[in-house]
Parts: C-alpha cells; sequence; structure tokens
C-alpha cells in the first residue's frame, strides 16, 4: 500500500514491526525483501512520487572544506531517492578492499571479505536489472591478447562495468510496494527525530514531519535507516537525549570519515599507431545477449599491495581523427546509414575532407584499417582513504522542518594527492615502456588542485562499521553500537570506499541486512 | 605549442614511433665512428619535426646541460658501452631500448605536461641545436 502521510491525522502513532527511513535504492530493497513476510513495514519517505523543489530544499547543505558538488543537485529527494538519475555504473569492490592494508592505509578494510558479501552482491544484480554476477573481463569477450600491453599488467588491468538499464528504483518497484500487503510506503513523510530515550540504549519512538507541519509518531520493534549517506549522519546527530552530541555517537564517530572518489579528468593518451586494433577500447559498450558491459582499466591487485597505492579505476573516450565525420557523412550518402545529416552538408563534408576520406578507404580496402584515432580522454576515479577530519556535522541554520542543516567538510590527505598524482605518472610510464604512445596527466602536481576535481556523490563513511564501537558508528550486522534496535543501510556504513560505484555494494548489503532483520523479528 | 590535437598527434607520433627509426634513408647515409657522434648526428637529422618539438625539450632541460657537445655526450654516455652505433639505424635501435627503459626506471621530463623519456628529450634538444643557423655548422666529433 502507498499512502499520502499528509492525510494522517495529527498525532497518530503508527505501529509496526519495522520502520524503514528512506525509500532509495537501500530502503526500496530492504522493502521488498518483506513483500510476503508476515511482518508489517513502514517505509517512510520524505517526498513525494515526483521531485518537487520544496522538498528538494529540504538537502539543502553548505560546503567548508574541499571543493564538494552541489548538495542539492547530488541527491534526490523523493520517491526512489538519487537512482532518479542514477548513471547505472555497477560493479563490486574488490576483495583488497575489504582488507586491512596496514600502517600504509590506516583505518582500511571491512569486519568481513569480499568471498562472505558474494551472496548478497549476486541477488544484488538481479536488483539492478543487470546480467550474471561475473565480472571477470573473459566473461564479457575481453580475451587477454585484446588488451593493449600496458594494459595486461603486471600494474594496470582491464575490469568491466556492467550497466544498469538505469534501474529507476521507484517507478521498477512502486507497483511491487503497492501490491504488498503488510507493507506501508508513507509519501510526504520526513524522520525527524529518533527518541531513543535518556538511555539511549534503543529507540522508542521516531519523530515524523510533513511540509504542511503535521506530526506523527512511528513505534517499531526495529528501525533502519536508508536516507543516504550524508543524511544517516544527520538524521542521528540531531537525534538522541536532549543536548547530547547525537544517537550512537559516544566516540564521536557520527559523520566523520567522509568520503567520496576522487573522479575527474586523466588526461589524454596519444597511442604511437593510431589505426591500432582497438578492439578492447570500444566507446560503444559491448552487449553479449542483452547485457551492457563497458571495459574499464584498474590497478592490478599485486601493484596496490607492492606500491602503496589505493584502488582506482579508468575509463576514456575517444577522440577521433576529423575524418570521422566526413566517413559517417558518407555512410548515410551511400547507405542512408546513422543518425544526423542532410544530403547537401554530408556533401560538403565529404567534399571538405575528400583526401582523408580517400586515405581512410584505401587503407579500409587494403588494411582493413578503421578510423584513426587522436588520442584518448581518460577519466578517473580513486579510493579515498578514511580520514577523521573529514566530515559531515550539524550547523546553525535549520529547514522548513526545523531540522538543523547539514555542513560538509569534505578533506582529502596529502597522500591521496600524491598518490593519484603518482599513479597516473605510472601510467604514462607503463605507457611509455610498452611503446603504446604518450601521456600527457591532467594531474601531475600533488600540491595543486586539479581544475575539475570535486567531492563527487558517491558518499560514503558517515556511519562507518568496525566491530571495534570505538572505531565505528554500526557493527558488522550495520546496527548503531549500543542502540540496541537500530541499523544503518547505505553507502554511509562503508568503512573503505575502493574504487566502484557504491550501489551495487549498497543493494548487497540491503538485502544481507534484510535477512538479519527477518531473524530478529522472527 | 603542443596545443591542437592534430599537431599534438603528429608530434607524439613523431617521438614515439619515426624519431627513434630514421628508416633506411637515414641508414645507409651514416658514417660510423666508434663513439656514434657521427651516427647520432644522422638520427638527429632525420627526426621528423624537430624543430617544433626541440625547442620546447631544450626548455625543459637545465640550460648547463643544453648545448651540443654536452647533450651528445650525455646520450651517448648512457647507453650500454656495447651497443652498437656503428650506423644509424643500429643506433636509434640502441636509443629506443634506452628510452624505453627511461619509462621503466623513472627518467621522465615532464614537456608541456607530456610525460616524455629523458633520452628522446635530449635527442629533440639535440637535433633542434644541431639545426639552429645561428650556431653555424656544428659537428659532433
Ligand atoms: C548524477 C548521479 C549519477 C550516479 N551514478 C551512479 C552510478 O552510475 N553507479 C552507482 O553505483 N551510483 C551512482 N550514483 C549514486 C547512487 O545514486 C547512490 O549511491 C544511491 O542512490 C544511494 O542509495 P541510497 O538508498 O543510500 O540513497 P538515495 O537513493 O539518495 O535515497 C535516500 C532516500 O531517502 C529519502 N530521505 C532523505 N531524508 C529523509 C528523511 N529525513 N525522512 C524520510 N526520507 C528521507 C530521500 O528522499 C531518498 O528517497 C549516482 C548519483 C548521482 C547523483
Amino acid at each position: 500500500m502507498i499512502i499520502d502521510a499528509r492525510s494522517i491525522p495529527r498525532g497518530t502513532i503508527v505501529e509496526t514491526d519495522l520502520c524503514i527511513i528512506g525509500a532509495g535504492a537501500a530502503g526500496i530493497t530492504l522493502a521488498r525483501e518483506f513483500r510476503d513476510s508476515p511482518f508489517r513495514v513502514a517505509l517512510l519517505e520524505s517526498g513525494g512520487m515526483h521531485f518537487d523543489l520544496e522538498t528538494q530544499e529540504l538537502y539543502k547543505g553548505r560546503s567548508v572544506g574541499d571543493p564538494f558538488s552541489d548538495l542539492m543537485a547530488d541527491r534526490l529527494r523523493y520517491f526512489g531517492g538519487t537512482t532518479n538519475h542514477w548513471g547505472g555504473w555497477c560493479l563490486p569492490l574488490d576483495a583488497i578492499d575489504f582488507e586491512a592494508r596496514g600502517d600504509a592505509f590506516p583505518y582500511h578494510g571491512w569486519p568481513f571479505t569480499k568471498a562472505q558479501l558474494d551472496p548478497w552482491y549476486a541477488r544484488a544484480q538481479e536488483v539492478c536489472q543487470l546480467g550474471p554476477y561475473d565480472y571477470r573481463p573473459s566473461r564479457w569477450g575481453v580475451s587477454r591478447d585484446k588488451v593493449p600491453q600496458p594494459f595486461g599488467g603486471p600494474d594496470f588491468e582491464a575490469k568491466i562495468l556492467q550497466e544498469s538499464p538505469p534501474t529507476r528504483f521507484g517507478p521498477v518497484y512502486a507497483p511491487e510496494l503497492r501490491g504488498a500487503p503488510r507493507v506501508t510506503v508513507y509519501l510526504h513523510a520526513n524522520a525527524f527525530y529518533l527518541d531513543a530515550g535518556e538511555t539511549a540504549a534503543e529507540v522508542k519512538t521516531l519523530a515524523v514531519k510533513t511540509l504542511s507541519s503535521d506530526q506523527f509518531t512511528v513505534r517499531a520493534r526495529l528501525y533502519v535507516l536508508a536516507t543516504g549517506g550524508i543524511e544517516n549522519a544527520r538524521l542521528l546527530l540531531a537525534s538522541g537525549p536532549e543536548g547530547g552530541k547525537g544517537l550512537g555517537n559516544a566516540h564521536d564517530l557520527v559523520g566523520r570519515f567522509f568520503m567520496t572518489h576522487l573522479a575527474a579528468s586523466g588526461g589524454t593518451i596519444v597511442p604511437a599507431d593510431s589505426y591500432r586494433d582497438f578492439a578492447f577500447a570500444t566507446n560503444d559498450p559491448y552487449i553479449p545477449g542483452k547485457y551492457r558491459v563497458d571495459r574499464i582499466l584498474g590497478l592490478s591487485p599485486q601493484s596496490m599491495r607492492r606500491r602503496h597505492l589505493p584502488n582506482m579505476i579508468l575509463g576514456w573516450t575517444y577522440k577521433f581523427a576529423p575524418v570521422r565525420e566526413a566517413v559517417d557523412a558518407l555512410k548515410r550518402m551511400t547507405h542512408g546509414e546513422g543518425p544526423g545529416g542532410s544530403r547537401l552538408s554530408d556533401l560538403s563534408e565529404v567534399i571538405a575532407n575528400f583526401e582523408g576520406v580517400t586515405d581512410f578507404l584505401a587503407r579500409k580496402v587494403l588494411f582493413g584499417e578503421g578510423i584513426p584515432i587522436e588520442g584518448l580522454s581518460l577519466w578517473y576515479s580513486f579510493e579515498q582513504r578514511p580520514n577523521r577530519e573529514s566530515r559531515v556535522s550539524l550547523g546553525a541554520q535549520r529547514d522548513r522542518l526545523g531540522m538543523p542543516e547539514v555542513v560538509v567538510d569534505w578533506r582529502v590527505l596529502p597522500e591521496d594527492r600524491r598518490n593519484a598524482v603518482d599513479t597516473l605518472r605510472l601510467l604514462g610510464m607503463e605507457i611509455g615502456r610498452t611503446g603504446f604512445g604518450r601521456f600527457r596527466p591532467a594531474w601531475a602536481d600533488a600540491d595543486k588542485w586539479p581544475p575539475d576535481l570535486s567531492g563527487n556523490e558517491h558518499h560514503m563513511g558517515t556511519t562507518r562499521m568496525h566491530r571495534d564501537p570505538k572505531l565505528g558508528v554500526v557493527d558488522a550486522d550495520c546496527r548503531v553500537h549500543d542502540v540496541a534496535n537500530l541499523f544503518v543501510a547505505g553507502s554511509s556504513v562503508f568503512p573503505t570506499g575502493g574504487a566502484a560505484n557504491p550501489t551495487l555494494t549498497i543493494v548487497a548489503l540491503a538485502l544481507r541486512l534484510a535477512d538479519h532483520v527477518k531473524r530478529l523479528l522472527a | 605549442m603542443f596545443r591542437s590535437m592534430p599537431s599534438r598527434r603528429a608530434l607524439i607520433a613523431a617521438v614515439t614511433g619515426a624519431a627513434l627509426c630514421p628508416g633506411s634513408h637515414a641508414g645507409s647515409a651514416a658514417a660510423a665512428t666508434e663513439s656514434g657522434h657521427a651516427a647520432l648526428a644522422v638520427v638527429c637529422a632525420h627526426l621528423p619535426r624537430a624543430a617544433t618539438i626541440g625547442r620546447t625539450c631544450r626548455r625543459a632541460l637545465p640550460p648547463a646541460v643544453a648545448t651540443p657537445e654536452r647533450l651528445a655526450g650525455l646520450i651517448l654516455a648512457s647507453l650500454p658501452a656495447a651497443s652498437d652505433r656503428s650506423s644509424a639505424r643500429a643506433l636509434s635501435r640502441v636509443l629506443r631500448a634506452r628510452s624505453r627503459a627511461d619509462f621503466c626506471e623513472g627518467r621522465i621530463v615532464s614537456v608541456d605536461g607530456w610525460l616524455l623519456s629523458l633520452t628522446e628529450v635530449r635527442l629533440y634538444a639535440l637535433a633542434t641545436l644541431l639545426s639552429q643557423p645561428s650556431l653555424g655548422a656544428v659537428h659532433l666529433s
């Protein structure tokens, strides 16, 4: 059932077994797991079924640290959450991301291994409408001999990511939740305050507000926070005993260790042989059967270990020689192929590039060669180290509901910058060593900030997971340490974020949490 | 300098490929000497786009080493003692191997942002110096 919380009379107490706060990738995944269960589930969502500015403005915040992307644009506050405009790139974290990495990487590692999460990763594939849980490049037609030498090891290696359609969790899963007999979705319902009494040992009730200033209460056996990587911390900091540091924050960890991926343009590779067969490196996603797969590059785990480097992934787009336009025009004229262009403009394009086109045709006929490539423009995504001083906290301003504003102080450590610059330099060395071409990194001086780098939309770490309450907000089951009935879902629990886009892992963890919660409720 | 893509591509192709293998037209022209100076001069004479690339490379090197004699000395001294320098073609092969070894061992110079090997940077700087009319006929011997 889906209802509008604005229709609930002021002062109502909603009784339920499980209260899930936030209907994005994490919250919807969790709720779906209860669609046939005997337990009553309340899924609270701040927004409605569609975008509206009034609600979105509750996401306003301030950035006071390193350059950070727009907090209003990075997240979407309505049913389906940020998946209403996510890109759908999916890949699991690597095994090394779960490992402790010694003194070179303080605070690194998860309380379990990747192999232990694998069964839920496999299930997450289906939720995100992906292919089989198999990320070996060979499974997707990327054989070793097709990978250009610098990317066949020992430092860099081919990887793949799978593309979700992208699944819009709201519209895709709303019908199912609407039909689930024991699940109730409350739209326009803003979780406002988790009341855990004086002892803060367990959540007693949740105060919920609507923008039409109605207020009601939810009383549940168990609560799951699933409001996204920043809001999870905001709600905890704003809750708990009056005048305190917030709920689950005995060790001043909530909001700290805030990480994203360091993602920006990486530079330009100019290949020595512009006619080289780049079958490995295509702009077009490879579609074996019905699944879309993209080829990317990564650092090998051996290289990360040997050189003490963080994880990273690299992708590229082509810069084709200008003749490409003319060749496309010629194809359209002769075969009616491809989009765009009018007869006349195509003709003038071909005439203007006559020499290039004839050269292309000759090479195509004689050597089977394609369009020459002028360069490859790279983008990178680096792992950010957990950093206690990088944090989300509450400011003095309040939003329309009276909730303290969020202040983001995202900080990148000098080691992160150095590692990024060193890795790009390593790439340049490998490209030169193997004779593949030459590389101009976009970031070559660790003391300078690259123009297009800012904290991105992968918000992680603010309620980090650790067995030890002094080092983590939640335990290995995603339960807030010392709060018996409160759990957290989403990337805020990631103790380390690797280089992979986070949503597949968010979904896998939500499925794992659902299994755990079912056992507790039973 | 390396601003627009077409010239950039051409320049890099020059550095990565043709530069270090002058081909048959150059090989036969080389007068072999024990030290390789003569062969080096021929290699330099056949570097494509040496003037443009070389000027930037020269600026990337410390002024003290940017003389033809110093550069030639540094380049040749960096090669394995037993390497074949009897012709431009042979020397090109050795230089190419050296250039790759530079990348392996981190002897890299940033030239206008491009990561180039020390050997190729020196080579291009030398080529531009040798071709400068203001210096008169510079001979490497
Ligand atoms: C432009 C863009 C592209 C992206 N592309 C990718 C990609 O290609 N691959 C990838 O893996 N990830 C991508 N992401 C990230 C991805 O969208 C997030 O990782 C994912 O949506 C997080 O899921 P979540 O459920 O934790 O949070 P969200 O999806 O943000 O959902 C949180 C929900 O909680 C609700 N909420 C918030 N506060 C309250 C409250 N107080 N009370 C009630 N409800 C509340 C919100 O309205 C929202 O519906 C992208 C993000 C952006 C912005």
